[in-house]
């Protein structure tokens, strides 16, 4: 039975894959520290619907980021802590996972995938049926008409609102439930990472450097690239 | 019963397997990986880049910690984690991976006041201690003096005002340019001076509150520095940078001594901790040793190792403490409060 987990956002989505069968859930837990409080409890029910204890389990993958440091990192930690019990995990990006969610629902790209960088930013990344076409990015949401020339995009429920006034010339890809296409991408992508190596330690994705990288950069050139936007995927 | 003890509060991701015995703890692994190199350019702890390399840490020192005990997590009877106070990003690490294992595995699970940790840390070399004692809990972070009637409980008699000791220490090897952190670099200069500089003047409180005050301590190092612009340059072998060095360790210890006698009679105290990391302190160690003698108290400072944040001292407490009937519905908490 495989968990798949996502606490990059204020939301949390969980799910349980036995074969063809699942078991999700999403539940608001707030940002930061709530999902500390809710993940396990929640895990606890999806199990009892499934009629499976804790034992069941055979493998973990977990959203990477980038979302909320310290909402990313109780699902990661979680995973790694379910990786000391022997289980496998595996990584995704949170655009994946938005990516996934959308071609559920039959949109294959172009699309570019915007997610609340904060501070006035977005983190952004252009896809296409097979793939993403260039790398992870954050940038002001000033720059975002520039960059999306008009192309289609999509963003969470809760961050289209600040990104729409600025792209009246790109329309925005709707997703009629997004929380079920978010749990329907959770499940599809968690079965197809799983296919492939397990990974440990799990190494996110903040693509955001830390502030004391930004107003110290000379005492942050020792950083590997895992302590400074994390590792890109 | 063999704990697993998880401690990321700040800046040290540690894990160690503890055997709890009749006789006392007895410490069975240790495995502690300092971020020293991560935030010594900085001057000072980075909260975030702790808590992103706690994350990188977490799975592995766990699982050196059970391979150099020789145990499978199955062999365990307990998992204890810290659950604050602290630096909640880094606190999370251990917090929600220890939840996770104790879910999966079925073990016990108890979240650990970090300052009962550095109580218990002394029980290792001391599991006899007479009760009540006086606790001095001295880091960087905690200037605190407390009483104890056991080993799982802290009552506050006294605490610094501002800064803690071991910011002191820290802004003191700064302003010299000694390295990080600043503890073990401003002892070692301190050990080798002929002589100390001109000594420090204690602090007076208007209102007569007993406490300590360490951030005009920081002031005073910083004018002498501005008064001699050369000793920020002038190095570890520099006699009159060894002399600042000795006579700030010999304020500081006899500062965070001085209520000692005076507290202990009036609470009928029968022994003496010091812990947290300004516990190595040598000059500190070697005066707690001739005023415990003085004044009859047996006297418990942890092994260096065990004084600065480890998984050890979490395990120990943990032990004697209750596991919690529900660990899911916990939260690490950065300003957790004693008895909460």
């Amino acid at each position: 039975m495989l968990l798949a987990l996502d606490t990059t956002t204020e939301i949390l989505h969980l799910a349980l894959i036995r074969g063809d069968q699942v078991w999700a859930r999403r539940v608001l837990s707030g940002v930061g520290r709530g999902h500390s409080e809710r993940l396990i409890p929640t895990l606890d029910e999806l199990m009892a619907e499934a009629g499976a204890a804790p034992t069941d389990l055979t493998g973990v993958a977990a959203c990477l980021g980038p979302g909320g440091f310290t909402s990313l990192r109780i699902g990661v930690a979680t995973a790694e802590g379910f990786g000391l019990t022997g289980l496998p995990t595996w990584g995704f990006s949170a655009f994946a996972l938005r990516a996934e969610a959308l071609r559920q629902t039959g949109v294959a790209g172009p699309v570019w995938i915007l997610l609340d960088g904060q501070r006035s930013e977005a983190f952004h990344q252009r896809w296409v049926e097979r793939g993403p076409t260039e790398p992870a990015a954050k940038h002001p949401l000033a720059t975002l008409p520039e960059r999306l020339g008009g192309e289609p995009w999509w963003a969470p429920e809760a961050f289209a609102p600040k990104v729409e006034p600025l792209l009246p010339a790109a329309p925005r890809l709707p997703l009629a439930d997004e929380g079920a296409a978010t749990l329907a991408g959770l499940v599809a992508l968690a079965r197809r990472v799983s296919q492939g190596p397990s990974e440990a330690p799990l190494v996110p994705f903040y693509l955001r450097e830390t502030d004391a990288e930004v107003n110290f950069p000379h005492a942050a050139a020792h950083l590997p690239e895992a302590l400074r936007k994390g590792v890109a995927r | 019963m063999l704990v697993l003890g998880l401690e990321s509060s700040c800046d040290d991701c540690s894990a160690a397997v503890v055997e709890e015995t009749p006789s006392g703890p007895r410490l069975r692994s240790l495995v502690r990986e300092s971020q020293d190199a991560i935030h010594g350019p900085f001057g000072g702890v980075v909260p975030e880049l702790a808590a992103r390399e706690h994350l990188l840490q977490v799975r592995a020192v766990m699982a050196e910690a059970l391979a150099q005990a020789g145990i499978r997590l199955q062999g365990l009877d307990r998992l204890a984690v810290t659950r604050g106070p602290g630096l909640v990003g880094s606190l999370l690490a251990t917090f929600s991976a220890s939840k996770a294992v104790a879910w999966r595995t079925g073990l016990p699970w108890v979240g650990v006041h970090h300052l009962l940790g550095h109580l218990n840390a002394a029980r290792f070399a001391a599991p006899d201690l007479p009760f009540p004692a006086l606790v001095l809990l001295v880091s960087g972070g905690h200037t605190h003096l407390y009483l104890a009637q056991d080993w799982t409980s802290l009552q506050l008699l006294q605490k610094t005002r501002d800064d803690a000791a071991g910011e002191a220490f820290d802004k003191t090897a700064r302003m010299l340019n000694l390295g990080y952190p600043g503890g073990p670099v401003v002892d070692a200069c301190a050990r080798a001076a002929g002589r100390a500089a001109d000594p420090f003047t204690p602090p007076k409180f208007r209102d007569g509150k007993a406490s300590w005050s360490f951030s005009g301590l920081k002031t005073a190092v910083k004018l002498r520095v501005e008064r001699t612009p050369r000793l920020a340059e002038a190095g570890a072998s520099d006699p009159e940078v060894q002399g600042l060095c000795r006579s700030l360790q010999e304020a500081i210890s006899s500062w965070l001594l001085k209520p000692v006698p005076a507290l202990a009679r009036e609470q009928g105290a029968r022994s003496l901790v010091i812990s947290g990391g300004v516990a190595c302190n040598s000059q500190l160690r070697v005066d707690a040793a001739i005023l415990a003698a003085r004044e009859g108290l047996a006297l418990a400072i942890p092994e260096p190792r065990l004084c600065t944040d480890n998984g050890a001292m979490i395990a120990a407490a943990g032990a004697l403490l209750p596991p919690d009937p529900a660990p899911w519905i916990q939260n690490a908490d950065a300003d957790l409060k004693l008895g909460a």
